[in-house]
């Protein structure tokens, strides 16, 4: 499915609510590779790997700060620091 | 729930999605099986201690004391690397990761177990037995994490090995 241009992830978790609910699915596009803030983003975790959802609040010198939108639960950029975009797999195009 | 939805999860069933992580916080990324192997060590020291206590022939209330700490100490370790492991398990290691290692359900499982027959028994080489074990849960945590493992003579009195991770 690597080389496709759209992605399907079903999400996990609750720190991307009200805006995504655990459970949904997001159609991922695999070649939007211009990220701006305010773009959902699906991308690997610099601490483990794990695939993540999260939204893009600035970018800044070494890549993208993201953070989820339940702040409270989400582990996100306020932890691990900016992205790489190179880490970034792709942007949120629809979520159901 | 929307149609979209609907045919997404039915097709979720067939091919199964790969998840994408919201993350929740509290205690995500904080993970590591050092003390799980302290806690090893701890056990197969007091099992070391009880035997030379013992082969003293246990006559004094000062032996009978120190008796009675080693193997209350020996107690609360073994429990120590049961929720050490079992918080590795339950939090940590996810669903991709037994492609990595799949043999771990089992491997933990019979770690569990060890820590208990360690806590029934004074027999040192039971204690080795959770040791290597504990030290295999290390390896494959550090697999997963894709970090190479190095496995060295440990700083403790009861030297044997330590696994960490190689900087």
């Amino acid at each position: 499915m690597a080389t496709l241009p759209i992605g399907i992830f079903r999400v996990a978790e609750r720190s991307m609510e009200p805006s995504i609910h655990e459970g949904s699915y997001v159609l991922v596009c695999r070649w939007c590779r211009s990220f701006s803030p305010g773009d959902v983003v699906v991308l690997r975790s610099p601490e483990d790997g794990t695939v993540l959802v999260k939204r893009v609040k600035t970018r800044g010198k070494k890549g993208l700060f993201v953070i989820g939108d339940n702040a409270a639960v989400s582990r996100d950029s306020r932890a691990f620091g900016e992205v790489a975009e190179s880490s970034v797999m792709g942007k949120v195009v629809y979520t159901a | 729930m929307n149609a979209v939805k609907a045919i997404l999860r039915g097709l979720d069933r067939i091919v199964g999605f790969p998840v994408a992580y919201a993350h929740c916080d509290i205690p995500c990324g904080i993970y590591d099986p050092h003390a799980a192997q302290v806690a090893a060590h701890t056990v197969v020291r007091m099992d070391s201690l009880i035997a030379d206590v013992v082969k003293g022939g246990v006559s004094s209330a000062e032996d009978r004391n120190k008796l009675v700490r080693y193997i209350s100490v020996k107690e609360q370790h073994a429990e120590i690397l049961k929720h050490e492991v079992e918080v590795l398990w339950s939090d940590y290691f996810k669903p991709d990761h037994l492609k990595e290692v799949p043999g771990l359900h089992e491997l933990v499982w019979n770690t569990l177990k060890l820590a208990s027959k360690a806590k029934q028994s004074t027999d040192l080489k039971v204690a080795e037995e959770l040791l290597e074990s504990v030290e295999k849960v290390a390896e494959a945590f550090w697999k997963t994490k894709k970090v190479a493992t190095v496995r060295v003579k440990s700083f403790y009195p009861t030297e044997r090995t330590f696994v960490y991770p190689k900087a």
